[in-house]
């Protein structure tokens, strides 16, 4: 059998395996760190800088494995079922806008860009949830409060996945890769 | 930390633990339909004693679930003061523009307890099955082959996970040694405090699945091949009784006003 294609194939399937991982590593571990935001309650959402690194180096269909990895795992380690439905709409919203921020613009959009726009459309997915499964409206006014901070979060988790970004290459697995250029 | 591990299986052997996983998987979707379709107080009652069932048969102290439905409490306090406030009838106090209804109060009310039914019906799937049984079970419900890959997917990730964390924790108090303080630093300086973190976390991450990678290469893993599986999952006359029961209630509150 083909073993060179296989391999790729085993590269690939490990790449989404690590970016996945490292995505709920990240959450658990920001948790750990005494990071104090400006906004009480606020979280900085590192898992999302490792969704936004996955842009560069995955193609659609296997970033959207990675989304579905993250999400069932943190619905089975974390235990928190009724968050499945609001964390899998949040995500995978934030995740198309993000891919088609960065498909339509190419290079006119930076890394930080297209993680506002993530941050923003994650909390705007939570939120049609629970209008959904509120059936009101009402739950649009905590939008109010939810816009700004997915804003602040969006450019900080930007800056982080730019600097990390700035190192990723000088690892051969994700060297080979490399999807285009960053800027 | 150990807050955050909260959900996690609880082990034990009540009834509920001994179902099969298809079965309460498939109760769990029901229950999201469920949700959808309460909108008066008796369809909540009903749905609530049901629940109420369930809980009790999977013998798991009770202070897990209310610990459980705590994770939202922020979002009951916004439903009850916002529709207190809103809420144009039935005045428990008035004066100006500032009003206090009653009805208001009764909205949030609902909706809160709508919102705790649905933690409690999750955190009864996890709290009673294993990941392992989970991802058994929903693989067996759902038969192909690109599921199959996604499957090991999440069992390498599950293996993987706590490693990375032991790692990461131990890195993180490796720079502290070294000098690295979240408390002190402005903001920016934080972000930038974080990569002496990340990237190594990243680097031993990589060095592991490249070993498991060649590993895996080695003991000839063909990626999309199908495979079987060692353990099997027997259906057995309480998990069709757990199905029936759940679906009665759903169909039931159909027809209750």
């Amino acid at each position: 059998m083909n073993s060179q294609k296989n391999r790729e194939k085993l590269e690939k399937m490990m790449l989404i395996v690590l970016i996945g991982t490292l995505a709920i590593v990240f959450g658990i571990l920001e948790s750990m760190l005494p990071i104090q935001l400006p906004v009480p309650g606020m979280k900085l959402g590192l898992a999302n800088t490792m969704i936004v690194i996955g842009l560069y180096y995955l193609n659609k269909k296997e970033m959207f494995t990675v989304i579905m990895l993250k999400t069932v795992l943190t619905t089975l380690l974390l235990g928190t079922f009724s968050m499945f439905l609001y964390s899998l709409v949040g995500a995978v919203l934030s995740y198309l806008c993000m891919i088609g921020i960065k498909n339509a613009l190419k290079d006119q959009v930076s890394v930080i860009g297209v993680s506002v726009i993530g941050g923003v459309m994650h909390n705007v997915g939570q939120m049609l949830v629970a209008m959904a499964l509120l059936k009101t409206t009402a739950v649009g006014y905590y939008m109010l409060f939810l816009l700004p901070v997915g804003l602040l979060t969006g450019i900080m988790v930007g800056i982080i996945a730019k600097l990390v970004l700035a190192r990723l290459n000088e690892f051969e697995l994700f060297s080979t890769h490399y999807i285009e250029n960053k800027d | 930390m150990k807050q955050l591990w909260l959900g996690r299986y609880i082990s034990g052997h009540s009834f509920y633990h001994s179902l099969d996983p298809r079965a309460k998987l498939l109760v769990m979707l029901i229950n999201i339909l469920m949700m959808f379709l309460i909108t008066t107080w008796w369809q909540l009652a009903v749905v609530l004693l049901f629940t109420m069932i369930s809980l009790f048969l999977s013998q798991i102290p009770f202070a897990f679930y209310v610990k459980q439905a705590m994770f939202f409490k922020y979002m009951y306090a916004f439903f009850i003061i916002f529709f207190a406030f809103t809420n144009e009838s039935n005045f428990l106090f008035h004066h100006g523009w500032l009003h206090i209804s009653v009805d208001g109060l009764g909205i949030g009310l609902f909706y809160s307890l709508k919102m705790i039914l649905f933690v409690w019906m999750g955190a009864l799937l996890t709290f009673t099955t294993t990941p392992s049984e989970l991802i058994l079970g929903a693989k067996m419900l759902i038969k192909r082959v690109s599921v199959e890959q996604f499957m090991l997917m999440i069992t390498l990730s599950i293996r993987l996970i706590p490693m990375i964390l032991d790692e990461v924790s131990q890195i993180y108090k490796a720079q502290q040694s070294r000098g690295l303080d979240f408390t002190t630093l402005p903001l920016k300086e934080k972000l930038a405090g974080l990569m002496a973190i990340i990237i190594p976390a990243i680097s031993n991450t990589v060095h592991r699945l490249t070993i498991m990678m060649d590993v895996m290469e080695c003991r000839g893993y063909i990626v999309g091949n199908d495979r079987t599986s060692i353990h099997q999952l027997k259906w057995k006359l309480k998990d069709t009784i757990i199905l029936g029961s759940s679906l009665i209630v759903c169909f039931s509150i159909l027809f209750i006003k």
